[in-house]
């Protein structure tokens, strides 16, 4: 295959000295990525958002480096790990003292739970050097949010950095981790992954924001399962990099388990973000909620592909699917697609999508009131928004309306955003 | 007060006004009616700045500024306030964030504080009592799941929160029973005022039983073809337009 990129990446590889243990798995999944080659338009999970340019880039490892890092508003009140172009940052993380029993090892990767599904994850698996490791033993409640700041640093440019995490809740534990993914200006690739396992009655509640710049890559994955009764809340926000490219796939495992999957994108300027949902009902009684908002402006483009899967024997699923865009100004391009695939019999499965624009109507009535346009709209986006935003924690909301703000002239002045 | 000028007006390069000229002065309440298609919600629109209309011909200043070069939100706070003959429904803008984010607007402009939350909560609360409207409406969207009249009521509670100095309801009567007519009447009459200015666009007269107009204008074909005082009115409902426009034609 003529691939600069592919070439190098053997080089970045073979120079990893990675420990003899992990040397098996690491070399099955970099055998992926070469067998597959990065993904083009032609796959149908890639369709819409194009990596052929990876190819093209001799990607080398974005090393530690003291340069500048992305301003970070440091949370009050959470425990903290710090990644910084894929290494851990021992000085920039801070953990207070964890309930007795739990393991937290920022820079702990063990063999991954199942080969990579595909080159992306191929890349991530061979080459995520740290990542973090969280097991959290039975009936024990993490007192604080956990934070995972992954962050690009200005020197990074035509590097790339990976990391890998794996979180496990043990019956009746439950979490809450907040991850961030920032960067400058640098034009890098990033890939971060996540095994999630909950066991029975665990509820785990996952925040990912990606505002990463629009010249970075950044290509995640994340993967859960669910055991019965447990409960996993994902709400996750897409907001920059071309592209920012998140594949979630949720197996709902035992009997009565419940996934709640929020979703926000936003593509503005030249950005380009993607979130690929798959849930899969596998046992009986479950229960499914997906809420996809997607905003796209300027040149943005966003694409949303949410999958519900029942297979045979899942009766008695209970599964919605709410996906709705809105394109603010022309030459945006949004792409939303609701899937539903059953193969039971005894089963309540609703779906719907909508495409629009902010109402002129509604607009002018706000406006007759004497708010300004800017305000009518952000108002109007804020009100089409917030049903994706009503699961994230108090701790994070701040920090999202921060975020969303910047995007939205006129909702500075706003109160609650979610 | 308002002093609109040879006002033409077309949408998608129709006339709809084609010299409307009026004047309302302080205190004044204007009722101005007609038949369905003469221009009356057009006048409304034009004067609120709703986007979609061209004017062609004519000037409106308000307290002596052009009203037409002001943006809707400009016309506002500079205290001219719409009520729409149809409310728009804004699931997920609760009525109590957008009426403050409104009142605080009108204050910012006269160079006031904004309200404080308490303050503004037993305002709006008041006003919704007085237009029997439910209270726990305050916290749901902006006319999310109203009824027809539960709408037009509101738009009174706008009013009275707002306070502003020319009121412009557009067929506000319309579709409400008779108590609630008669709220609505109680509204605009406790606002009345030597400062305040009203014109209720109407088709019949049913709302002037109540809220005594100073002036009535029939509007037909786009112009006034005929001012007078309230028993103009009660002509029309006993006589019918054809007296009037037929008379102009």
């Amino acid at each position: 295959m003529n691939s600069v990129a592919l070439d190098t990446l053997e080089n970045v590889f073979e120079s990893g000295a990675w420990p003899s243990r992990e040397r098996d798995w690491r070399a099955q999944a970099l055998a992926k990525l070469q067998h597959e080659g990065f993904p083009t338009k032609r796959q149908e999970a890639w369709k819409y958002t194009d990596l052929s340019d990876l190819d093209e880039t001799p990607w080398t490892t974005a090393t530690v480096s003291e340069d500048a890092v992305p301003d970070v508003a440091l949370l009050p009140d959470t425990d903290r790990v710090v990644y910084i172009n894929g290494i851990f940052d021992a000085a920039r993380s801070n953990l207070g003292e964890l309930p007795a029993g739990v393991e937290l090892n920022p820079e702990k990767l063990t063999a991954p739970a199942q080969a990579p599904v595909d080159a992306m994850s191929g890349l991530n698996i061979a080459l995520a050097r740290h990542g973090l490791y969280l097991h959290v033993p039975a009936g024990v409640a993490l007192p604080r949010p956990l934070e995972i700041l992954n962050l690009t640093s200005d020197g990074a440019g035509g590097g790339m950095h990976h990391v890998r995490h794996q979180i496990v809740l043990e019956q009746g534990a439950s979490a809450t981790l907040l991850d961030q993914s920032l960067s400058h200006e640098a034009a890098a690739l990033s890939t971060q992954g996540w095994s999630i396992e909950l066991a029975a009655d665990a509820a785990l509640n996952f925040t990912r924001l990606q505002d990463t710049a629009q010249t970075h890559k950044a290509v995640d994955r994340l993967h859960a399962t669910v055991a019965d009764g447990g409960e996993l809340v994902a709400n996750l926000l897409e907001l920059g990099a071309r592209p920012g490219r998140l594949d979630l796939h949720v197996t709902l495992d035992g009997e009565r388990a419940s996934a709640q999957v929020n979703s926000m994108l936003y593509a503005i300027g030249k950005s380009h973000v993607d979130h690929q949902i798959r849930i899969d009902h596998r046992a009986p009684n479950c229960v499914s909620r997906t809420q996809g908002r997607a905003l796209a402006q300027d040149r943005g483009r966003v694409v949303l592909d949410a999958l519900v899967h029942v297979a045979k024997g899942a009766d008695g699923t209970d599964s919605e699917q709410q996906l709705a865009s809105l394109l603010l100004t022309p030459g945006a391009e949004a792409n939303v697609k609701p899937e539903l695939e059953i193969y039971a019999d005894d089963v309540a499965c609703a779906h719907g999508s909508t495409i629009g624009r902010l109402d002129d109507d509604a607009e002018f009535y706000l406006r007759s009131r004497g708010l300004s346009r800017d305000e009518a709209r952000a108002l109007l986006t804020q009100s089409f928004v917030r049903p994706a935003l009503r699961q994230i924690p108090a701790a994070f909301r701040a920090t999202v309306k921060r975020h969303l703000e910047t995007r939205l002239p006129g909702a500075a002045a706003m109160e609650n955003f979610a | 007060m308002l002093e609109i000028k040879n006002l033409h007006a077309s949408v998608d390069d129709k006339a709809i006004l084609k010299g409307i000229d009026l004047t309302i002065g302080a205190g004044e309440i204007h009722a101005v009616m007609g038949p369905n298609g003469s221009g009356k919600s057009t006048l409304g629109g034009v004067l609120s700045g709703r986007p979609g209309y061209v004017i062609t011909e004519g000037s409106v200043h308000f307290n002596g500024k052009d009203l037409l070069e002001m943006e809707p939100e400009e016309r506002a706070v500079a205290g001219l306030f719409l009520g729409f003959q149809y409310p728009v429904e804004i699931p997920g803008v609760s009525n109590a964030y957008f009426m403050k984010a409104a009142v605080n607007a009108w204050r910012v402009a006269r160079g006031e504080p904004e309200i404080d939350a308490m303050g503004f909560l037993a305002d709006i609360r008041k006003a919704m009592e007085a237009l029997e409207l439910p209270t726990d409406m305050i916290h749901r969207g902006v006319n999310e799941g109203f009824s027809g009249g539960e709408k037009k009521r509101n738009e009174i509670v706008q009013m009275q929160l707002l306070k502003p100095k020319l009121s412009i309801l557009d067929e506000t009567d319309s579709g409400l029973d008779i108590d609630a007519l008669k709220l609505v009447s109680n509204g605009i009459n406790a606002l009345r005022s030597a400062e305040r200015s009203f014109v209720l666009i109407t088709h019949y007269q049913r709302l002037l039983d109540y809220v005594q107009p100073d002036h009535v204008h029939v509007l037909a074909g786009g112009r006034i073809v005929r001012s007078g005082g309230e028993e103009l009115a009660r002509e029309l409902e006993e006589r019918g337009y054809g007296w009037v426009t037929g008379e102009a034609a």
